[in-house]
């Protein structure tokens, strides 16, 4: 590489284009790093035939020995899911989904009921050990328990009892239905109602599994809660249903990652993720999304359609943090309901499109309640020929007196064939609050390339640096593990230990 | 009767004014009617028209204006024409969206420039010239509006400058919409259409004035072409009421090299909402865009405002402010669309906005939409109140509260007013924008009644 | 250790560089002034190896090597060093991260082994004091908020960490006060040494004060119109570049 490249500028000095090849070359390099977490487990699965009707949802929840008023909430969604349209809003460029050709649901054969972890599947251990992820908990980092959720399923839930002790229940949403229903039942569809939107409602009706936890009152969770999603099957759509309630005074950090095998097909993943964060609770949620984003010509690549909100009460916090890079089409919005007075929200994102990707993601602030508070920080960055929008709603009720947010969005275009774009949504109703956004789209600045070689640094050691300094305000909202896996993500190297 | 048959029949009732149009005329005019049939007015559903709601246009049906004599013009509009930016340069007046040769002043016309009724015009030597441009320069999404215009227009204004011409005096065109002179609830629709042949200049000042309490609606489409080298300064200053409601779009082709600057003050209205886009056509075209809309009441202001990025070099800025009170509502949307290979590319936006009343409402999207990477875009929006710091501060030196808040409201306003090309249009302005906001600060009996000066 | 025969080199449509020897032997310290658009910026850029120059002609040799063929960042781990005149910030990317990279590409490039993350800060600490550096400086990001007297005291730091063979200095003096500039020169008078060579880009006479150079050069019109000791740069110093111009002019004729 680095031979390749002096001989370029041997061979015309230091004129621009060379520079510029130079650059482009550098860029490319960079971004088509191969996806690591394409294989295929080879487990056998017991799936649903391809096809969607009432009948699929009813065999669903019978499958899951669901109580009746869980059917009756599905059914509810699935006929009203029947009269809705999928949005078209997005700047995202997809040919139609067949929501027939899919598969419903879809689970490693188990042999009976698990009693503790040396039960799981050996395969399927295997297959977390590779995604880095260890499901035996004398091998894991201490302080992170882990939700696997494989296809449709849990298939293990780290540290259950040592969270217990505290009275933090965390384990898959189905256990949650069977061991505590009434919470379930009083929060599912509290704050992503069943009606909210075309796919949100899909989910509401398909929802397979996902991870429930709740912290009681005043009980600081001591280890972050995370859930590993892995989609395996081929067409199979996975609909994880995440349901995280903090109460009064309480506080959790939740970690949430993704991948998937690489397919041909496309694969849907349409999930729906809802925080309730009631009086002075505080959740702290993050992902890094790395599902599979199709080949370097656009072929497969997972459809991420996902609805995330939370609801935050009196003097509650809700904060998201996101590094997305993968799928093939990301369109997502975690949300903050600002409903009690004082409650803040939080948004921080990175988003990286490459190749084909599209991404249309963003936030909406809601403000409802007085003096709330919102900050918005997102960072795109494109390449290749991938479209990266930025979409965002910050609305201020009337009653919203003494609302503040802070938005800043920024845009970073490696390369000519790609596209960043910004719409932020900006609704403002009362004279005491004070709503401030801001946002700029540039390429990669050359002066600041060219000082990191003049100090010896090579030309994508230094796009990697400034990627990740331009970065750097979202990366560091990350919990300590996922910033590593986030920087890796990147292909960046993250600020060092020193200073 | 729907809006769409109501629209047919209007259409039917001016065939004779019609009769004598060239065939290509006549021909654009069934083309679009028949697009407004197929397209119906825009529903909120319509990103464009997300935020205004324009139900009480299509539901209201409103009769074509028809010619009146000068003598039976309002008080009030007499009292506009007196203004003295109206002395110098060619001026042109229309009321009720009909060409009123009587009040109009083209005779002081310099060689080259061309200011006329555009429906005069297409008998004489400019037909072919308004042949090939009249609606070849709008983007098709301009919502059915354009094509209701298309259809109906009565008439408008035809401005052309030759190649090198340079304008010493603005070229003032008022629209004087007298609600006291019409039959009932009754609209117009004007169509301008301004050529600026290559190294030319000129600075056009529309000002559109409503009177009277009857509703009224102004539907007005302008097509400018700024040829390379050339520039304009487009100055629009309207001024509408409680039961006035105005949807005008502007759509400029800037060539090489050229210049546009558009400078608007948009105060209040019913419903009032304006276009503004700019097709930067080719290299190192320049388009600053600025303005000002203020609502009150009940009233509702939408400026948007698009401008696309077609060649490199170009370069754009855009900076709008808004002041609302009571239960008003304003809308911003600015849009930049940077396309693919439009390299070194600079564009700024601007939005701020200020509240006046709890009841008052802004919806602010400014967009960059870019698909080309040796670009430098940003926008920025902000929404607040008055500082309290500042109110204090003026406070603290003897100004009452309403004092202040006025001063300071036209302190804000003064960024864009200042870059009016006339002293005289700025005091205008100001005077506008004081009487407007009246009862919001000097409603309290006590108050000085005088206005405050502000530096400008 | 540089040596530059004949250069000539545009800028845009521009020829700025007129033909321009030099010879810098190690140890020696030079110094280039000239007046504004004289073509002291172009030189130090061409050297160095920024986009936007045009070799027309002539060559560079820097330690033997054919200067002009290495990508900028090779330069920089041949030895080569410049001081810039405006040094870029760069948001987020720590300034300890930054020349911890550096370094380690440096060394890397000679066959050492990586510097491991406590040697270097000890390294950087005692650097620092050099340069009466404060501390914060090692939490902030490159040169972002830095005042101007921060940003060219940072860019000696560097220097002092790099250990480059030949430094060119480009401005170095520009707006900074008296203490400032004491400090800079300071540094960089600590680094002088019988392997190591300067050469400094200057506008005014004030930092030869400090920084005594062997040899003076003054720039004009994008050629050497005058080469000479110290003294030649009190001589500018009285009679202004006018004089230069005639003696530009003469040899111009000549």
């Amino acid at each position: 590489m680095t031979k390749q490249r002096d001989q370029i500028s041997g061979s015309c000095a230091t004129d621009i284009s060379a520079r510029e090849e130079d650059s482009s070359h550098a860029i490319k390099q960079l971004t088509e790093q191969e996806y690591k977490y394409g294989f295929v487990t080879e487990i056998e699965e017991d799936s649903f035939a391809p096809g969607l009707d009432e009948s699929v949802v009813v065999r669903l929840s019978e499958k899951k020995r669901e109580p009746q008023w869980l059917l009756d909430f599905r059914i509810k969604a699935f006929r009203r899911w029947l009269t809705m349209e999928e949005p078209r809003w997005a700047f995202l460029r997809y040919p139609t989904i067949d929501y027939q050709a899919a598969s419903y649901y879809s689970a490693p054969k188990k042999k009976k009921t698990l009693q503790s972890l040396d039960e799981v599947d050996p395969e399927l251990i295997e297959t977390y050990n590779k995604l880095g992820i260890s499901l035996e908990e004398q091998k894991r980092l201490q302080g992170v328990a882990v939700d696997a959720v494989f296809d449709s399923v849990s298939v293990a839930t780290t540290f259950r009892e040592e969270l217990a002790r505290q009275g933090i229940l965390f384990c898959s949403f189905s256990d949650a239905v069977q061991t505590y229903p009434d919470l379930v039942k009083k929060y599912l569809g509290s704050v992503v109602p069943y009606s909210d939107n075309f796919f949100a409602t899909l989910n509401s009706a398909v929802f397979s599994d996902g991870s429930f936890a709740y912290i009681p009152k005043g009980v600081r969770c001591p280890m972050e809660l995370s859930t590993y999603f892995r989609i395996n099957a081929a067409n199979t759509g996975q609909f994880e249903r995440t349901l995280l309630i903090a109460d009064e005074g309480g506080y959790v950090s939740y970690l949430e990652g993704c991948t998937a095998p690489m397919r041909d097909e496309n694969q849907l993943h349409a999930a729906v993720v809802e925080l309730v964060a009631l009086d002075s609770a505080h959740i702290k949620y993050s992902t890094v999304q790395n599902w599979y984003p199709g080949n370097k010509k656009g072929i497969g690549g997972i459809y991420n359609l996902v609805t995330k909100r939370g609801k935050a009460m009196k003097n509650a916090k809700i904060s998201w943090t996101q590094v997305e890079t993968g799928s093939a089409i990301t369109w997502k919005y975690p949300s903050c309901l600002l409903v009690g007075d004082n409650s803040v929200g939080e948004f921080y994102s990175v988003a990286m499109t490459n190749n084909f990707q599209q991404a249309d993601t963003g936030t909406k602030m809601i403000h409802i309640g007085k003096n709330t508070s919102s900050t918005i920080v997102s960072k795109g960055i494109s390449a290749g020929r991938s479209q990266n929008s930025y979409r965002g709603l910050v609305s201020i009720q009337q009653k919203a007196t003494g609302a503040r947010n802070y938005s800043q969005c920024d845009s970073l275009l490696l390369g000519d064939q790609c596209g960043a774009h910004t719409f932020p949504y900006i609704e403002v109703r009362n004279t005491s609050s004070v709503v401030e956004h801001e946002a700029s789209t540039s390429k990669i600045n050359e002066e600041q390339l060219f000082y990191c070689q003049q100090r010896g640094i090579s030309i994508e050691n230094a796009i990697s640096l400034i990627v990740n300094g331009f970065c750097k305000e979202v990366l560091r909202e990350l919990p300590m593990e996922f910033a590593v896996e986030a920087q890796n993500l990147l292909g960046l190297q993250l600020e060092g230990t020193v200073g | 009767m729907d809006s769409q048959a109501h629209y047919l029949q209007q259409f039917a009732n001016a065939a004779h004014a019609r009769s004598a149009e060239p065939s290509w005329l006549r021909a654009r005019r069934e083309a679009a009617l028949a697009d407004f049939q197929r397209l119906g007015f825009p529903s909120q559903k319509l990103e464009d028209w997300r935020y205004t709601n324009v139900r009480e246009i299509s539901e209201t049906p409103f009769v074509l204006t028809t010619p009146k004599t000068v003598g039976s013009l309002s008080s009030a509009s007499r009292e506009a024409l007196q203004d003295p930016s109206f002395d110098r340069g060619p001026r042109i007046v229309f009321v009720n969206g009909i060409f009123s040769a009587e009040l109009s002043a083209l005779d002081s016309s310099p060689k080259g420039l061309r200011v006329e009724s555009l429906c005069a015009a297409p008998q004489r030597d400019t037909e072919r010239l308004i042949e090939e441009n009249l609606g070849q320069h709008l983007a098709d999404n301009l919502s059915s509006f354009a094509a209701l215009n298309t259809a109906l227009f009565q008439d408008g204004v035809f401005v052309h400058l030759a190649r090198g011409l340079v304008l010493e005096h603005p070229i003032q065109i008022l629209h004087l919409l007298d609600t006291t002179l019409s039959d009932g609830e009754s609209a117009c629709f004007s169509r301008n259409l301004y050529l600026l042949e290559p190294d030319s200049h000129a600075t056009i000042v529309e000002t559109v004035l409503n009177f009277g309490d009857t509703r009224f609606l102004c539907n007005a489409i302008t097509e400018i072409v700024v040829s390379r080298g050339a520039s304009l300064k487009h100055v629009v200053l309207q001024r509408g009421n409680a039961t006035s409601l105005h949807v005008s779009a502007t759509q400029v082709r800037q060539d090489a090299a050229s210049r546009f600057e558009s400078i608007s003050i948009l105060l209040g209205g019913k419903l009032a909402r304006s276009d503004l886009r700019s097709l930067l056509n080719a290299e190192r075209a320049e388009c600053k865009m600025r303005g000002l809309y203020a609502a009150c009441q009940h009233q509702l202001v939408d400026q948007h405002t698009f401008v696309s990025h077609e060649k490199p070099l170009c370069t754009s800025e855009g900076y709008y402010k808004g002041i609302l009170a009571d239960r008003a509502h304003g809308v911003f949307n600015g849009r930049v669309i940077v396309q693919p290979h439009a390299q070194k590319t600079s564009s700024l936006q601007s939005n701020k906005n200020l509240l006046l009343s709890d009841g008052a409402e802004i919806d602010s999207k400014p967009e960059l939409i870019i698909h080309a990477d040796d670009v430098k875009c940003a926008h920025g929006s902000t929404t607040g109140s008055l500082s309290e710091d500042s109110l204090f501060y003026l406070r603290s030196r003897g100004l009452s509260e309403d004092e202040a808040k006025n001063l300071l409201t036209r302190a804000f306003a003064a960024e864009i007013t200042a870059l009016l090309p006339s002293e005289h249009l700025r005091h205008r302005t100001d005077a506008w924008l004081t009487e407007y906001f009246a009862e919001h600060f000097l409603s309290d009996g006590n108050s000085n009644k005088k206005p405050i000066g502000v530096t400008s | 250790m540089l040596n530059i025969h004949h250069l000539v080199v545009k800028a845009g449509d521009a020829i700025i560089l007129k033909g321009i020897d030099l010879h810098i032997k190690p140890g020696e310290v030079h110094a280039i002034m000239g007046p504004n658009g004289s073509g002291k910026s172009t030189l130090a850029n061409t050297l160095s190896g920024r986009a936007g120059y045009e070799i027309v002609s002539g060559s560079v040799s820097f330690q033997g090597q054919d200067l002009l063929s290495l990508a900028p960042e090779i330069r920089a781990r041949e030895g080569f060093f410049l001081g810039f005149q405006y040094p870029v910030e760069i948001p987020g990317v720590g300034n300890m991260y930054f020349l911890r990279a550096a370094l380690n590409a440096i060394r890397k490039h000679r066959g050492e082994p990586e510097i491991d993350a406590l040697d270097f800060l000890t390294l950087a600490k005692e650097k620092m004091k050099l340069l009466e550096l404060d501390e914060t400086l090692t939490k902030r990001s490159v040169n972002e908020g830095f005042s101007g007297g921060e940003k060219k005291r940072n860019e000696i730091f560097q220097m002092a960490l790099l250990q480059p063979k030949f430094a060119l200095l480009d401005e170095i003096d520009s707006g900074l006060d008296i203490d400032a500039l004491r400090i800079v020169a300071n540094g960089v008078n600590s680094l002088r040494g019988p392997e190591r060579s300067f050469l400094l880009i200057t506008h005014y006479q004030r930092l030869l004060d400090y920084i005594v150079p062997d040899y003076v050069h003054v720039l004009f019109h994008g050629k050497i119109a005058k080469s000479g000791g110290k003294e030649l740069a009190l001589e500018l110093e009285e009679k202004g570049y006018g004089w230069i111009e005639e003696i530009a002019k003469k040899s111009g004729d000549a």
